[in-house]
């Protein structure tokens, strides 16, 4: 933007004054530019080569570790490398946990996280996108031959629930279950080790992990009444220029909605792990 | 019921754990004791800054957890200092740091049980600061410090398992694998502790054979 002048001064002055004017312009100028473009993000990611995306263990089928090769798969691993393949570059996989998600995301080691559920509270350090990916059920894992029909059933003090700690499991508990003894835990294998040692009554799962843990011969899978939606979505880091970023996972996500390409992705991934789903309603849809 | 199967089919995977374990165990320790030493010395020193620094490291990294130096290490070192440090170094250096406060406590300790008769002694016989140190205080104190040094290694072996926490494929973490996909944590965990007993056990009964020298010092 040109320095305003009167065309009565003397052309030094104006000079010394343009100059000065620019020097303290120009660099916040510039550092405005960059804030306000919105595809900031997105030219850095599509610049550096790679999506950076957190991974982890125990979280089958959503995230598999080869045993033997150590390279990731998983349908949230399937769809990341989907968001990959769309924005040109190659899909970094950074190993974490649920528990230190928030400080990857402030420490700028990932660029965008999947399976995530929205969450008010989180919303003020990450941004979620409106729409998730899919919907599952929140379900429960109870010992073999118990059978939980609805979450006031569940909800008395002699019931013990193990929930992940800082999930949304937990959340789930405290509003449902509140008269219920809940314990969290680190991860799922501990809340199975509650379970099989018989210090927990339940354990509260999606669907997907639930039917996958019982595919395993764990347990009985109950789907409490009513029916709890899980919406599945995805966040990235909330910083300046995002908005493209966030324009462009959207667009995603609609994508592979409205084209079935996510359920075919699911469907595909239920199969390789055997699991069945005829506990669900015939009309719920993912 | 207990299912051995899920062991012997991850054996590969425990192994790979184990030696991650173990160099960890080793390079922190070889690393921690050459901070232990300068750290100890520093303690030691008549300077009074020297000192202190040595002070405010032992008490620093003591009375920190372990766990909170390696989250911090990992995740707070890019957000403040703009470093950014793989987790491996992170792991490395975290423990490095953490085992060398307390090395410098018992090399501290150490020296400075030894009867200040003797180095007064030394002195009289014409014997230098170092000279004192080198060929009077520290023979006696290292046979002392021995025990304790072994004692704080053995730990350190332990201690290694918060590596997990950063995701560093350490013994723990491929234990937490094998749970993760076998959903057969008890018999995964029961075999991460026979492990540790199998090497630490005959470590612990060294330790003790250690202090047998030592007590005959006094």
């Amino acid at each position: 933007m040109p320095i305003g002048t009167t065309a009565t001064e003397p052309s030094g002055a104006l000079t010394r004054r343009a100059l000065l004017g620019a020097a303290i312009v120009l660099p916040f100028a510039a550092r405005a530019a960059d804030a306000d473009d919105p595809s900031a993000v997105l030219n850095a990611i599509r610049a550096s080569g790679v999506l950076r995306a957190p991974v982890m263990l125990g979280e089958e089928p959503g995230y598999i570790k080869d045993r033997k090769s150590g390279a990731w798969g998983g349908y949230y691993f399937t769809f990341l490398q989907s968001i990959a393949d769309d924005l040109g570059v190659k899909l970094q996989p950074v190993e974490t946990s649920w528990g230190n998600l928030a400080a990857d995301f402030q420490a700028r080691k990932i660029d965008v996280a999947i399976g995530v559920n929205p969450n008010p509270q989180r919303a003020l350090v990450v941004d979620y996108l409106s729409v998730p990916i899919f919907s599952d059920a929140w379900a429960v894992l109870t010992p073999k031959g118990a059978h939980e029909a609805s979450w006031a059933e569940l909800n008395t003090p002699a019931k013990r629930i193990s929930v992940q700690t800082g999930s949304t499991m937990q959340i789930v508990a405290r509003a449902l279950l509140p008269d219920a003894q809940v314990t969290p835990v680190a991860d799922r294998p501990t809340a199975l080790l509650e379970l099989q040692s018989g210090r927990a009554d339940a354990v509260l799962l999606s669907i997907l992990d639930a039917l996958d843990v019982h595919a395993h011969g764990i347990g009985e899978v109950s789907l409490p009444r009513p029916i709890l939606q899980n919406p599945a979505t995805l966040c990235v880091a909330r910083q300046e220029g995002n908005a493209g970023f966030i324009n462009f996972l959207t667009t995603w996500v609609e994508q592979e909605r409205s084209l079935g390409i996510a359920q075919a992705t699911l469907a595909r991934a239920w199969k390789a792990r055997g699991i069945d789903l005829s506990i669900l309603p015939p009309d719920f849809t993912f | 019921m207990f299912d051995p199967s899920v062991i012997t089919d991850n054996a590969a995977l425990l192994w790979q754990g184990l030696l991650v374990t173990l160099l960890y165990t080793v390079a922190t320790i070889a690393t921690g004791l050459l901070i232990g030493f300068a750290i100890g010395l520093a303690q030691l020193s008549r300077i009074l800054p020297i000192r202190m620094f040595g002070r405010v490291y032992v008490e620093f990294f003591r009375n920190i957890p372990l766990l909170v130096i390696l989250l911090w290490s990992y995740y707070a070192l890019p957000i403040f200092l703009h470093v950014n440090i793989t987790k491996a170094w992170a792991g490395y250096l975290s423990l490095s740091f953490y085992i060398g406060a307390f090395y410098a406590e018992i090399l501290r300790a150490g020296v400075e049980g030894i009867d200040p008769g003797q180095s007064d002694a030394a002195t009289a016989l014409g014997m230098s600061s170092g000279q004192r140190m080198r060929r009077v205080i520290l023979p006696q104190a290292i046979r002392r410090m021995l025990p304790p040094l072994v004692g704080q290694s053995i730990i350190q072996m332990k201690n290694t398992t918060l590596l997990s926490a950063i995701t560093v494929p350490d013994l723990l973490y491929q234990g937490s694998y094998i749970s993760s996909f076998t959903y057969k944590p008890m018999e995964v965990y029961s075999a991460v502790a026979a492990i540790f007993l199998i090497i630490l056990v005959p470590l612990t009964a060294l330790a003790r054979r250690m202090e047998g020298p030592h007590a005959r010092i006094h």
